[in-house]
């Protein structure tokens, strides 16, 4: 192989010496460099131009709304009188708190159930599996990983939603909260279970490539100090691939705060602001989260000011999401020095 | 040559036979397999008790495969594959019945490389103590992390920092570290697979120290490449040659007079 | 006590990788013991119709040739650019402050939701510069404004989507040529240019061509990119029949739909509540990605293979 490589790299060399016209000159070559150079910088600088974009867009609302943007709700109703208001008097102040919280909890609630269940699913694959029950579990993942969102949410609105309101939900509570907001399946709960299922793939991913880095050595001698083989998984293992299941955990809730399409599907739409106070049926109360109330609101996106206040949530799902990566890195080097890896 | 060898294991079976009690492990008719390539042919042996045996041999021989016999490492090879019986304390240890979780606590063990956790050193020695002695206090445990800690000679270059990663020290001071880990669990017979191959001079003569004095409370097998090591340390050695014993004996005897060809070819570095 | 909670925690592990399994499969039985009623020929072979009747709904042809058409233009978009990318990362880039910020907005650029490239790509689009790619506001007074809708508009989302994903696919594929093969090249005289572009590229092909497959996947699972920038149209809004060669240019400049948003349209979500066509293209989607996974890993296993 290698010789076949050098054996054309060696006729290509022969074919531009060869043909005088053919020759590329330094010029081309610097040119070429400049070219690759060019298109990285542009991947670069999308995400500088992207930040900027909808900041510059949505600029009237932060300015209008202030710090309250993050501290009040009360966004539904704001949709409606932007939406009835005259051209010459737009409204451009907007409390997202409830749609903020309602990213929260979702993302936080899937979190909950993805996370332990990756971790274990991995520690199956990687360590207490073999042959066929192995290639099966990983490409069960691989495909959960790839179904799209729109069938997630289908999926929900078919599966769980329905179950939700025919098995959990009864009449006296549903007049109970009805001065609050209406208990139909579309629900927290309901997001929370799509989302757990939309981002456990990636969990099981990133914990079955930490654990698999994890040197045998440790494993050796965790065993020949008399541990059994899951006490050497829970106690040396999963504790040396800390970092890497970390890095997956971050990235999952990345993925769980920008999903837009399955939980504008099943999680209520409407800006409610969930209080604990409701006992259990908080889980029930429908929510808007941020990337959902982009989509849910896309077609009254001719009016100016709702335009913006859609780019303003943009921005705030935009700063989370950065702001997370940025945590992967760091986070993931603390660990590793602190386990003296690095 | 496999003739020469067969012949030569006469050597061995002239030996006089140990009495029992002094015996740590016995070894009886060990072949062994890794899938379908023989690694161990017909090995007998006796192991004495407080003495330190040696294992020579050019790489590939079986050295350390008989040595992962001992504690059930080889478990986790799948295609390996044992027949023929090897005693401690007058127990079967390769039957299916024999716990090898039981085993390792009786049969410690040292790897090539240092392979201390990747967490503080404290933390690396508790473990094994938490873990083996689910019911032990917390003054006691302090008291058996420091006593181990100087048994492995490390107490006082660790004590400022048995907080800090066990990855942060040198190769020598993981490798002791190793070692007093191996103690906390309170073994019989300490197993060293080449243990100071990936070590300084400086570091292997503190290691040396070390195995010569624990051998009063407990039996050593080590695995070296080191001839110059076996000399220095050993009280017992057993010369292997593509997976048989092709002499054993005392230290004195195995270097001062040597009786087959291959062996005296070994130590004069021709092989 | 120990044995209960070690027993205890190892359940737990099996029951988490049993649902993993149940899931999946549950999923795909469901969506096919909805949707297999509405998969016909005459479904895949003619367009939808925005109507209540289920009869006359029509089939899911211009959603297929949509998804193909955004997915197509996309990769053609993402790959030079993302191979660029890799090149300049791998072969290029000297350890300094410009490259750190590169891979860290590379990176980021990966985490940003796709609902955020999709209104970036409304603010930038609408903007007149680039009408051109869809068309002009007309008849709104004082609205000088792009309609910021078209198949070229998303496919330029979509290309921005996957770009961070296909970089890093083709950066690991093309940092895996080993170091032997470039020396062996530069010290037969070949310049660093077709170094890379006769040596290098060519021992990557298999990763790059991963990378474009697992780019493709993306693209046509992606929802929220499509409905904001090719919008809710359930047809081809361009001059018919759409697929002539002489509307073509036409057509990509207008807008229409993908599997995803007609699945959307056609789910209780959206406003076409015919939940069985809905579950029929969700049929089609999934066989759509299932055979690309399955090309994805025969390429890499065939490449796993050679390499041992």
């Amino acid at each position: 192989m290698e010789k076949l490589l050098i054996d054309s790299a060696a006729k290509h060399v022969n074919v531009n010496k060869n043909k005088k016209g053919f020759k590329i000159s330094p010029l081309f070559d610097s040119l070429w460099e400049f070219m690759i150079f060019l298109l990285a910088a542009m991947g670069a600088l999308l995400i500088i131009m992207i930040f900027l974009f909808i900041l510059l867009k949505s600029w009237k609302i932060f300015s209008a709304s202030g710090l309250q943007i993050i501290t009040t709700t009360g966004f539904e109703e704001q949709i409606r009188q932007a939406y009835n208001a005259p051209a010459d008097l737009p409204v451009w102040k907007f409390g997202m708190l409830s749609l903020i919280v309602g990213t929260i909890t979702t993302t936080l609630g899937a979190l909950i159930v993805a996370v332990p269940a990756g971790v274990g699913t991995a520690v199956i694959i990687c360590e207490m599996s073999s042959g066929w029950l192995k290639r099966f579990l990983e490409s069960s993942t691989r495909l959960l990983a790839a179904i799209p969102s729109v069938i997630y949410g289908l999926v929900g609105l078919m599966l769980v939603v329905p179950f939700i309101s025919g098995n959990l939900l009864t009449v006296e509570m549903q007049m109970k909260y009805l001065e609050y907001f209406q208990l139909t399946g579309n629900s927290m709960l309901a997001g929370i279970i799509i989302l757990s299922f939309m981002i456990v793939p990636m969990v099981i991913a990133l914990s079955v490539d930490a654990i698999n880095a994890v040197p045998k050595e440790y494993r050796e001698a965790s065993l020949a100090l008399g541990i059994t083989k899951w006490r050497t998984i829970t106690l040396v293992v999963i504790p040396a691939a800390k970092s890497g299941i970390l890095a997956g955990v971050i990235l999952a809730a990345g993925r769980g705060i920008g999903e837009a399409i399955a939980l504008s599907m099943v999680s209520g739409a409407s800006a409610v602001l969930p209080s604990l106070s409701h006992g259990f049926v908080f889980l029930f109360t429908p929510v808007l989260p941020l990337a959902s109330a982009i989509v849910n609101k896309s077609q009254a996106i001719s009016i100016p000011s709702i335009e913006a206040a859609l780019f303003a949530c943009g921005v705030i799902l935009l700063v989370m999401c950065s702001f997370l990566s940025i945590c992967t890195k760091i986070i993931e080097s603390v660990v590793r020095r602190r386990q003296g890896l690095e | 040559m496999i003739s020469k060898v067969q012949t030569e294991q006469a050597v061995f079976d002239r030996e006089p036979v140990i009495p029992e009690e002094k015996t740590a492990i016995s070894i009886r008719k060990v072949n062994a397999w890794y899938g379908n390539k023989q690694v161990l042919f017909d090995v007998n042996m006796q192991i004495k008790k407080h003495r330190i045996m040696a294992f020579i041999g050019p790489s590939g021989c079986g050295k350390t495969t008989l040595l992962r016999c001992f504690n059930r490492m080889n478990d986790t090879i799948r295609s390996f594959r044992l027949e023929g019986t090897i005693k401690i304390n007058d127990t079967d240890i390769t039957t299916k019945q024999a716990d090898p979780i039981s085993i390792r606590r009786k049969v410690g063990m040292v790897f090539q490389q240092p392979n201390s956790f990747p967490m503080s050193i404290h933390r690396n020695l508790k473990l094994p103590i938490t873990e083996n002695f689910p019911n032990i206090d917390k003054a006691k445990i302090e008291q058996i992390i420091k006593q181990k800690l100087q048994d492995a000679n490390l107490y006082d270059e660790v004590k400022d920092r048995i907080n800090r990663s066990a990855l942060k020290i040198s190769g020598g001071q993981q490798q002791r570290l190793c070692i007093a880990r191996m103690l906390t669990i309170e073994p019989e017979i300490l197993l060293f697979d080449e243990p100071c191959s990936a070590l300084d001079p400086l570091s292997t003569n503190k290691i040396e120290d070390l195995l010569v004095r624990i051998k009063e409370k407990y039996t050593v097998v080590i695995v070296t490449h080191n001839i110059e090591q076996a000399r220095r340390i050993a009280d017992d050695v057993a010369f292997f040659y593509e997976g048989r014993i092709v002499e054993s004996g005392t230290a004195e005897n195995i270097f001062l007079v040597p009786q087959t060809e291959l062996l005296e070819r070994y130590l004069s570095g021709k092989i | 006590m120990n044995k209960i909670r070690d027993s205890l925690q190892q359940s737990f592990a099996w029951l988490s990788a049993l649902i993993t399994i149940v899931a999946c499969f549950s999923i795909i039985v469901f969506l096919f013991l909805k949707g297999y009623k509405a998969i016909s020929f005459e479904f895949l072979t003619t367009n939808p119709n925005p109507t209540f009747q289920a009869q006359e709904a029509g089939g899911i042809l211009s959603p297929m040739a949509g998804t193909f058409l955004i997915t197509i233009i996309g990769i053609l978009i993402a790959l030079p650019w993302a191979i660029a990318t890799a090149i300049y990362l791998s072969e290029y880039a000297k350890k300094n402050l410009i490259t750190s910020y590169l891979k860290i907005a590379i990176d980021v650029l990966s985490g940003v939701p796709t609902i955020v490239i999709a209104i970036f790509g409304v603010a930038l689009f609408t903007m007149p510069a680039f009408g051109f790619l869809s068309s002009m506001i007309e008849g709104i007074e004082g609205a000088n404004k792009a309609f910021g809708k078209s198949f070229f508009v998303c496919s330029m989302g979509m290309a921005v989507m996957v770009l961070p994903y296909v970089i890093k696919t083709c950066e690991e594929a093309v940092k895996a040529v080993p170091v032997s093969y470039r020396e062996a090249s530069l010290a037969l005289g070949a310049s660093k240019r077709s170094t890379i572009t006769k040596v290098v590229l060519p021992s990557a092909k298999r990763g790059i061509i991963t990378a474009v497959i697992l780019g493709m996947g993306r693209i046509i699972g992606d929802t929220a990119i499509v409905w904001l920038l090719l919008g809710g149209s359930i047809r081809m809004t361009g001059p018919q029949p759409w697929w002539h060669f002489a509307n073509w240019l036409d057509t990509l400049k207008n807008t229409g739909s993908t599997l995803t948003t007609y699945i959307f349209f056609n789910s209780p979500a959206g406003e076409g509540n015919k939940a069985e066509l809905a579950f029929g293209a969700s049929i089609v989607l999934i066989i759509i990605i299932i055979l690309l996974n399955t090309v994805a890993d025969f390429i890499g296993s065939r490449g796993a293979v050679k390499e041992e």
